[in-house]
């Protein structure tokens, strides 16, 4: 599988931020992203069409035969590796690519996560080979905050470190700081990584503390990735 | 359970708002005699920062009302604990008379108060006694100065800036000494909610399928008879409630609200955070239960809390009471034992008189710290205060997956790595591993101390549950979650039960754990396995395996079965 880079996190200047959160509108979401994605427009509709997200009306879920409740239920399915990753259409907005999919937050700050998936039980190398796939351009300053506690995805217990950053938009314009999460965990023989990037909340005290803004929502992904050949 | 942050704290800093007594060797004389406290602490989280960064502005007015609580050593503890460990209760006479403190002992710390300008209140059996007077006289009286402060300025309130010193006419009955401010922290409440695009989250139907309530619902059981009670932080918001029972069907709401403000503190608006734990606590159990009445007892003062839990108590016998809410974040804030301690008293009594407790665990996980906002203890280990007590049910978290139909199909730890939330559990640092606590692969005193959480239900909002929030627009639909609506999830069961028990004219449920890990190790004649045993995830530390473990404790209920289970255990020769 090809290395992902995650060089399209939707950023504004800060300036132009409203609240104290420093939430970006969806409106700038797509603005930045869509200059920034520029260059991989074909390749991703290419792979879109041949690896298509897949909505279907169902109860509590789609993908798998069981699951939380989801307000617009849809699913990934990765035909490589198998595993399904729920999530509610009325928050996020699927990108599918060779190694994976990125689920990007339609609302909140407009962070994302991003999939990606191998075979083998090599956590340590998967987060490896997920953290070296982040744009230093992009995000520049990394620093590690500390492991995450309770890293886990799809319930099956896994590693992972989170970091913070400054985000450095490529078309310009003020940095601004993230909060980025790097985990893995393996089940059967195959390795999923995620990576998770999110505007730091800034607030004193914060409710955050990995400083995910929209952790809420991130989290409910990762508790509904199903592997291949999970009970 | 959103725990809402509190000012953070500053280690070191020692103003002493509660005492711990050194008691050994104290005369029992009637002297006045002073000594000096031994153990300087804080009494509530945020206080020291309050105190140490606000703007002192000198002596609180002489004539300002201050309050204090005093707990109360009771007698024959080792009696008291043979009882509880054989689930014997007696009734609030019997405890009186044997188990609670010596009348002639309290009476004389009452005269020595009264002799002093102080009033005070207390019953026979009570383990806190309540004081209050001018600030002028209590400050002569415990040799203590409390000044009046201003911090983030917006915020006032008066605290002592010294060791109150105590007269040795206390004597032994003394365990403890509480309050002496109006400082109020922030609310330690369990109320997760996501903003909802289209309301999505489980439904009392849902729930009474989940769970297996059907049964008893079907059998025409709803809790009536049965009174629900709530220790809130904030007044519950009607309309909101109103706009509850009318999505789903229910009946009004049957609430009952008691405050008292001189005593218990000023509760909060019925449109914050704190409101929105009210409103989730109610909705939870109208709406499984929707025949209980419901009882709400306001506090403005988690100094306090203890004195209004007897009162609660007291009123309300062979209650159910569900609380979401903490006097503090977590074990290690600095001055926390006392009230720690003066609360398990109160919960001790209401074990031995058949009141059953059920306390949410907290929402971050095995690192209820994270509550406190305090950098050096933000990843330790650690458990929330008052569900740590071992004569309460500690309420955990779990994730659920519902079938396609609706039924159970599984459930897992609840834990959210990116948010650091998940379903409280650990080991207390206070308590020791109560004698109850064995169950398959959980042996006596493997743990160290009192483990938790006993039980679980529904908490991650992923799978949150659909409720009504207040706020200045008016009542709002959305997703709710914690081991805030875990735990009220638990008492409409333990209130539907306890209906079923009284109609067969059995005794109800009262102190569940004895039961609850009896049952757990499915002994000869058990009618059914009560619990869903929940073999993954974490909450962010321990993981979910089979038998008890710190993330969701015994599992969560099949209801039906666990009805049965209490039925035959009160049928049988236990």
């Amino acid at each position: 599988m090809t290395t992902a880079t995650y060089n399209s996190y939707p950023i504004q200047s800060v300036a132009s931020v409203p609240g104290a959160r420093q939430k970006l509108s969806t409106s700038t979401f797509l603005l930045y992203g869509g200059i920034l994605f520029a260059g991989l427009v074909v390749i991703i509709a290419l792979i879109a069409v041949l690896n298509k997200p897949t909505t279907a009306l169902c109860h509590f879920t789609c993908g798998p035969d069981v699951g939380p409740r989801l307000s617009a239920p849809t699913y990934y399915e990765n035909s490589t590796f198998g595993y399904k990753v729920e999530y509610d259409g009325n928050y996020f907005k699927p990108t599918a690519s060779s190694s994976g999919v990125q689920l990007s937050l339609t609302v909140g700050g407009g962070g994302f996560i991003h999939y990606s998936a191998t075979s083998g039980s090599d956590v340590n190398g998967a987060m490896q080979k997920a953290f070296n796939g982040l744009n230093t351009n992009a995000f520049q300053n990394i620093s590690e905050i500390e492991p995450i506690p309770g890293a886990e995805i799809g319930l099956v217990e896994g590693q992972g470190v989170a970091y913070s950053a400054s985000y450095v938009p490529q078309g310009g314009g003020k940095s601004i700081p993230v909060s980025i999460a790097v985990m893995a965990s393996t089940f059967n023989n195959v390795t999923i990584s995620v990576v998770a990037i999110d505007t730091t909340d800034l607030s004193s005290p914060t409710t955050f503390p990995l400083g995910f803004a929209d952790g809420e929502l991130l989290d409910g992904p990762l508790t509904n990735t199903i592997w291949a050949g999970q009970p | 359970m959103s725990v809402k942050v509190g000012v953070g704290r500053i280690a070191g800093v020692a103003l002493g708002a509660a005492c711990l007594l050194a008691m050994a060797g104290l005369p029992s004389s009637a002297s006045t005699e002073a000594r000096t406290e031994s153990i300087p602490t804080n009494s509530l989280p945020g206080l020291a920062v309050a105190e140490q960064e606000g703007t002192d502005l000198g002596l609180v007015p002489t004539t300002t009302k201050v309050n204090f609580s005093v707990s109360l050593r009771g007698r024959d503890q080792t009696g008291l604990a043979t009882l509880l460990a054989s689930s014997g209760r007696v009734t609030r006479a019997q405890w009186a008379s044997t188990y609670g403190p010596d009348p002639s002992k309290v009476a004389s710390i009452q005269a020595t108060l009264t002799h002093s300008g102080l009033t005070s209140e207390w019953q026979p059996g009570d383990t806190v006694l309540t004081a209050q007077g001018n600030a002028g006289t209590v400050e002569r009286f415990l040799r203590v100065a409390i000044h009046q402060f201003v911090f983030n300025g917006s915020t006032h309130f008066y605290a002592p800036i010294s060791s109150p010193v105590i007269p040795k006419a206390f004597g032994r009955t003394v365990q403890a000494i509480t309050g002496l401010n109006n400082y109020r922290s922030e609310p330690i409440a369990t109320v997760k909610q996501i903003d909802a695009i289209s309301p999505s989250g489980v439904t009392p139907a849902d729930i009474t399928k989940f769970y297996d309530l059907t049964p008893l619902r079907d059998a025409g059981l709803d809790g009536s008879g049965i009174t629900v009670m709530f220790p809130e932080w904030a007044m519950p918001d009607q309309a909101t409630l109103n706009a509850y029972a009318q999505k789903f069907g229910l009946p009004p709401f049957d609430v009952t609200v008691h405050t008292n403000t001189s005593a218990w503190g000023s509760p909060a608006s019925p449109t914050g955070e704190a409101a929105g734990e009210a409103a989730l606590d109610l909705e939870v159990v109208h709406g499984l239960a929707p025949g209980a009445k419901e009882v709400v007892y306001e506090a403005g003062d988690p100094g306090e809390l203890a004195a209004m839990l007897q009162t609660m108590f007291n009123d309300n016998p062979n209650a159910v009471l569900s609380s979401s809410i903490s006097s503090g974040g977590c074990e290690l804030q600095q001055g926390i034992k006392a009230l720690v301690e003066q609360q398990n008293s109160v919960f001790q009594q209401a074990a031995a008189e058949g009141e059953s407790v059920f306390w949410a665990s907290g929402d971050r996980g095995a690192f209820s710290c994270l509550s406190d906002a305090s950098p050096s203890t933000a990843n330790t280990l650690a458990v929330l205060p008052g569900a740590d007590s071992p004569y309460v049910t500690a309420v955990g978290g779990t994730t659920s997956f519902l079938a396609s139909n609706g039924a159970y199909y599984k459930e897992a730890a609840w834990g959210e790595p990116l948010e650091s939330w998940g379903g409280g559990g650990g080991v207390s640092k206070f308590f020791s591993q109560p004698s109850y606590q064995v169950a398959p692969g959980l042996a006596a005193g493997s743990l160290g101390g009192r483990g938790m959480p006993d039980v679980a239900a529904n908490a991650d909002t992923v799978s949150g549950w659909d409720v009504f929030s207040p706020s200045s627009q008016g009542p709002e639909e959305g997703i709710d979650g914690g081991t805030s609506a875990a735990t009220p999830c638990w008492a409409a069961i333990t209130a539907l039960i306890d209906e079923d028990l009284v109609k067969q004219g059995l005794k109800q449920v009262g102190f569940a754990n004895p039961e609850l890990y009896y049952f757990a190790a499915s002994p000869a004649g058990l009618p059914a396995n009560p619990f869903h045993e929940i073999a993954a995830g974490s909450n962010l530390h321990f993981l979910s395996t089979a038998g008890w473990n710190a993330a969701t404790g015994l599992g969560s209920p099949d209801v039906a079965h666990l009805a049965d289970d209490f039925e035959w255990y009160e049928r049988s020769s236990h």
